[in-house]
């Protein structure tokens, strides 16, 4: 419920900032992407967390070593998979959703230059 | 986009050549690299430069960065790569040409800065040798750098001012290098120190001429005054060894930020608590020990009986040597270590051995227990072994009285000075600068011992028994003597109080 108002309210954001959606929810037996876009010639894969208040930390908090790792894999499994060559990127975008309205966002953070180690 | 920078890497006081490659590239997942054997420090430096940047307001790309030290075998070490990343990243960001024959040296602080970084000295020697003409380092560090003629030093405040350089906007202006304020710098004068003038006189033999000297004499009787008074004595540094002396300090970080070429002789006095390690030097990539920072100085051992007997023991070879190898897995480096050895031991436990008026407490064993720590061959290897008697409170209080009478360190410095000037003329052909040095071709060659001179000494040695070594060191301290006169023959007289520097026996019952 909440994941899926969170995703909806970040397309709208990126769509409104010049991304182009490619693909959405993307599940297959061996990666799970939220949202895959377009920009500057850059394929770009966000990964959306969303919560409803931020009483217990901030949504971006739950990436951790693991889910990073897990990132990196699923955007290294669909670069092969579509044999692209080009610049990628991943991108998180965070966002806090209204106790009593979760189709209305309070705050959104948008992590733009993820460098893995 | 590749770019190549180069910088250096040290392997004990020797530098080689390092090529700081990055590359960065327009495809692939965002991520910063550092390969060719870093160590943890230059690892980190990738935390150091992203935060730099920021904290400049200067984007950092995210893009694919692969930075690469060449050759990527040797293992690196220091903090000074941050200088050479950074550039190679701007380079990337802004448009510049890169300054031809350049070194890059430095590391970097948060905010952006550039901070004191060791082993300055050692990279404009580097950039003399190479024929590389400037070489960019953090201001702190460039007076140092400076010392070396004929390498332009430009001192780097930030990153900011950097960029502004590269891109031609705003000059920096060539470090010239200030010798700064080196005045003598010693505890004690030597007029402080009432009686012990046959102690003075033999230390002031030892600075002359470069000898070792051991002090045995009872608690309180001013054995650890004098060799601290000893650096006020010594002359100071020539060009040749303030460079060997500034490079020690420099590679192991005791220099002060933005100082210049060290000028005063060192004076080292470890605690005897030190491990062999401590003192010879070493490690998994060798640093230098207290023997080496002590180069062209003094290493003053206190209570010589107190040390281990195996740190003791491992000062065999370099003490004769002049330089001692010290071998690890990771690398082998020579050190020097030319020093004046000074040491002081009480004669027995309770240290009222021979005392005028207070009784030894001690048995027959005990002294040869306690003498025995210091073995023979270290013992054979000092040239001078004076006693310190006791100062009596009545002689003292007199002398005190007439306090003016007693010569100050810097009359005595003017005499050392003649000695080592007669001292250096002769050896001016050979690779030495002062008698203790002389091996035994040297003896033969510059000694110029007469010949009556040489007789008693054949049969002052038939009769303490001194050892070949000792028969030569002998001839040496009378060399010295003979300096200090400014007499060209080694006289009678010379040989006599030489051998009087001699006769005392440690470790053997007499």
């Amino acid at each position: 419920m909440i994941g899926s108002a969170g995703e909806k309210i970040v397309e709208n954001y990126l769509k409104n900032n010049g991304y182009k959606i490619l693909e959405k929810n993307l599940k297959t037996r061996y990666l799970e992407i939220d949202i895959i876009a377009e920009k500057n010639n850059t394929l770009i894969f966000i990964e959306v967390r969303s919560k409803t208040n931020d009483n217990f930390g901030e949504p971006e908090d739950t990436i951790n070593k693991k889910k990073k790792e897990k990132l990196k894999n699923n955007a290294f499994s669909y670069i092969n998979y579509k044999n692209y060559d080009g610049l990628y990127k991943i991108e998180i975008v965070s966002v806090i959703l209204d106790k009593n309205n979760i189709n209305k966002k309070e705050s959104l953070r948008h992590y733009k230059d993820i460098i893995f180690e | 986009m590749f770019v190549k920078i180069p910088s250096v890497t040290h392997s004990g006081l020797s530098s080689i050549r390092v090529d700081v490659e990055v590359n960065i590239m327009n495809r692939g997942l965002p991520c910063f690299e550092i390969v060719g054997l870093p160590a943890k420090a230059i690892n980190e430096s990738k935390e150091r430069i992203r935060t730099a940047f920021s904290n400049s307001n200067i984007k950092f790309p995210a893009r694919r960065i692969i930075v690469n030290l060449a050759p990527a075998d040797i293992p690196k070490e220091g903090s000074y790569y941050d200088l050479p990343i950074t550039v190679g990243i701007l380079s990337y960001i802004i448009n510049f040409n890169l300054p031809d024959k350049s070194l890059f040296f430095g590391e970097l602080s948060l905010d952006g800065s550039l901070r004191y970084t060791k082993g300055a000295l050692l990279l404009s020697l580097f950039a003399k040798n190479e024929n590389f003409k400037k070489i960019f380092v953090p201001s702190e560090s460039a007076n140092e750098a400076a010392a070396v003629k004929d390498v332009e030093v430009y001192p780097i405040q930030n990153i900011s001012q950097l960029i502004y350089f590269l891109t031609g906007k705003k000059k920096i202006m060539k470090t010239e290098y200030i010798e700064k304020n080196n005045d003598v710098f010693f505890d004690f004068d030597m007029s402080e120190i009432l009686g012990q003038n046959l102690a003075k006189r033999a230390v002031e033999i030892s600075a002359a001429g470069g000898h070792n000297i051991f002090m045995i004499g009872g608690p309180g009787s001013g054995k650890t005054m004098i060799a601290r008074a000893m650096p006020g004595i010594l002359p100071k540094l020539n060009e040749q060894e303030s460079l060997e002396v500034t490079k020690i300090h420099s590679i192991s970080g005791n220099i002060s930020p933005g100082s210049s070429l060290i000028l005063n002789r060192p004076f080292r006095a470890p605690h005897h608590s030190i491990s062999s390690i401590g003192l010879v030097g070493g490690g998994n990539r060798p640093r230098p020990g207290e023997i080496t920072l002590a180069h062209r100085g003094i290493l003053f051992l206190d209570e010589l009986n107190e040390f281990k007997k195996s740190t003791l023991e491992s000062l065999r070879q370099p003490m004769e040597d002049g330089y001692v190898s010290i071998s690890r897995g990771m690398e082998q480096v020579i050190y020097p270590t030319n020093y004046i050895f000074v040491a002081s031991a009480n004669p027995c436990p309770c240290g009222y051995l021979n005392h005028k008026n207070k009784n030894c407490l001690c048995t027959e064993a005990e002294i040869e227990k306690y003498r025995k720590k210091v073995s023979g061959p270290i013992i054979d290897r000092i040239d001078m072994h004076i006693e310190v008697p006791d100062v009596e409170t009545l002689e003292l209080k007199s002398e005190n009285k007439k306090k003016v009478n007693l010569e100050s360190s810097n009359n005595i410095r003017i005499r050392v000075e003649k000695a080592r000037e007669i001292q250096k003329k002769r050896f001016k052909e050979e690779n030495i600068l002062t008698n203790s040095e002389m091996r035994n071709k040297e003896i033969e060659k510059y000694s110029f011992l007469k010949e009556s001179a040489e007789n008693f000494l054949v049969k002052a040695s038939s009769c303490f028994y001194f050892s070949a070594r000792s028969y030569y060191k002998i001839i040496k301290v009378a060399r010295t003597i003979a300096d200090l006169e400014e007499s060209l023959f080694i006289e009678d007289r010379h040989i006599a109080e030489a051998i009087q520097y001699r006769s005392f026996q440690f470790n053997s019952k007499n």
